[in-house]
């Protein structure tokens, strides 16, 4: 184990991040709204794998890190805050 | 982290015990191939940089495994780095290739020599706390710019900062600082973390109220944005950033430029000295507009760079008062600053001990509605204010306007 390693810190304002699942390939992400314009999507390595969008573009040489977002994705988590399945309000409950 | 009032207190923790693993720029390769051999103060030790007869730069640890003399006061040999002490020779891989007084070379003589790396103009160490050697994947990617006629030359500016640099790496997420920092007035604000890449996608609109040459060049400049200096003619920047590793960002931007569209590239980028002390650089490289001269593009560059590096310093002022804080409080419209630390710890931890999530896919887009109607207000009432003060003397504008 690294000497003098520390574990990362939690944001304290995570706790509004639910399940969304992209319409075009599957890919499960986790999504925050704080509000209508802010979006924060947390992706782990099996979702980046199935990103249809990534795929597409990794294959002609692009690396994921440098691409700013998958449309389809955004599309997913847009609609999922448009009926309610994922709340759009400030990261503070209650 | 509260008291019995509900009063927040401040964790400051502590910087690193050992230095980010990475590739870090020490500056632009040719003054280091001037004469020489040259110090570098990094890495909480000191370096010699020397080129070889072929010209290849070297970079070894400064000290003389003899006894003890600095190399960086020595005389370059052939491709060896003589020590003043006792004219030990050290080769660029490190190994003893000389001691004129002595029939033979004991095995054991070997130095430290860094894996170095010239990309982009730049010469660039790998630090690694383990010694092993960079991955394929994490490398310094070229800047076509940086070897094309049709760009200017990099301009180059250091500042030693007393702080431990992951002040400047917080930056990437910072939105609101750009506004009171660096005279910018972001509308758009994007953090893409995964990998060992850090992005950041940042638009911003020009500072009407805020003229750089206040001052200095009084009536050869108007009011609203038509002035001379890089910073009142940025209607509008596009900016695209990402640090390469913990301590090198290319940032791509596009600005306007007396009404013509500008192409740049900026890098920011640091090493540490100490962990409470790192040298911040930065560099400008602009595309030719038309009918440039290579020097007005060169004189475009700089004018770029200085508006930069009056942000920079304005930063370092910060950085040199405030507190380090391990547990920032922060609101809804502020940026991904504990994913970054997270993304940041990674290259402070042995390779096998990065937790998948360290590393994986973190993306926020920050909501500037508020920012920006707020920021339009304060721009407002600053342009007003500068109107009824400069009144009587209207070529005089900007000058006193505190």
């Amino acid at each position: 184990m690294t000497e003098g390693a520390r574990l990362a810190r939690p944001d304290e304002r995570q706790s509004r991040y639910c399940q969304v699942t992209c319409a075009e390939c599957g890919a499960v992400v986790l999504a925050a709204k704080f509000s209508v314009q802010h979006t924060s999507v947390q992706w782990d390595a099996t979702a980046v794998r199935q990103c249809a969008e990534f795929a597409r573009r990794t294959a002609v040489g692009e690396q994921t890190p440098l691409i700013e977002r998958c449309t389809a994705m955004r599309g997913s988590i847009d609609a999922a805050a448009l009926d309610g399945r994922l709340p759009v309000a400030p990261p503070w409950l209650g | 982290m509260s008291d019995r009032n509900g009063a927040r207190s401040i964790d400051v923790g502590a910087p690193p015990t050992r230095f980010a693993r990475g590739w870090h720029c020490l500056g632009l390769a040719a003054p280091f191939r001037d004469s020489g051999p040259h110090a570098v103060e990094a890495f909480g030790t000191k370096l010699v940089v020397f080129a070889d007869a072929s010209g290849e730069l070297h970079v070894l640890d400064a000290y003389c495994r003899h006894m003890g003399g600095d190399l960086t006061r020595g005389t370059i040999k052939g491709s060896s780095i003589a020590c003043p002490f006792h004219d030990w020779h050290w080769g660029g891989d490190g190994k003893c290739t000389k001691i004129p007084y002595a029939r033979r070379v004991p095995p054991t003589a070997r130095t430290r020599s860094w894996l170095t790396l010239e990309q982009n103009q730049q010469l660039f160490v790998w630090n690694d706390p383990q010694g092993n050697m960079p991955p394929a994947s994490v490398t310094i990617p070229r800047i076509e710019g940086a070897y094309s006629d049709e760009w200017s030359n990099w301009t180059w500016d250091t500042l030693t900062v007393d702080a431990n640099c992951r002040e400047v790496v917080d930056n990437v997420v910072d939105m609101a600082h750009f506004f009171y920092i660096h005279f910018a007035f972001p509308t758009y604000f994007r953090n893409v973390l995964e990998g060992h890449i850090a992005a950041q996608y940042l638009k911003t609109r020009s500072r009407p109220d805020y003229e750089p040459d206040s001052g200095q060049s009084g009536g050869s400049r108007q009011s609203g944005g038509s002035g001379q200096s890089g910073g009142s003619t940025q209607i509008g920047l596009v900016s695209e950033a990402a640090y390469y590793g913990p301590s090198y960002m290319i940032d791509y931007l596009n600005y306007d430029y007396h009404g013509v569209p500008m192409d740049a590239v900026l890098i920011n980028c640091h090493y540490p000295v100490t962990p409470e002390r790192f040298v911040l650089q930065w560099g400008v490289i602009v595309k030719k507009l038309p009918g440039l001269s290579p020097e007005q593009a060169d004189k475009v560059a700089a004018k770029f760079a200085k508006f930069v590096g009056l942000g920079f310093q304005q930063d370092v002022d910060i950085w040199t008062h405030k507190s380090r804080i391990d547990n920032p409080l922060l609101c809804a419209e502020d940026g991904p600053v504990y994913q970054l630390r997270r993304w940041y710890e990674q290259f402070y931890l042995d390779v096998d001990d990065i937790p998948a999530d360290m590393v994986a896919r973190h993306e926020f887009e920050i909501d500037t509605s508020r920012a920006v109607e707020a920021w339009e207000a304060e721009v407002a009432a600053n342009l007003a204010a500068r109107q009824g003060a400069s009144q009587p003397v209207p070529s005089e504008s900007g000058v006193g306007q505190a």
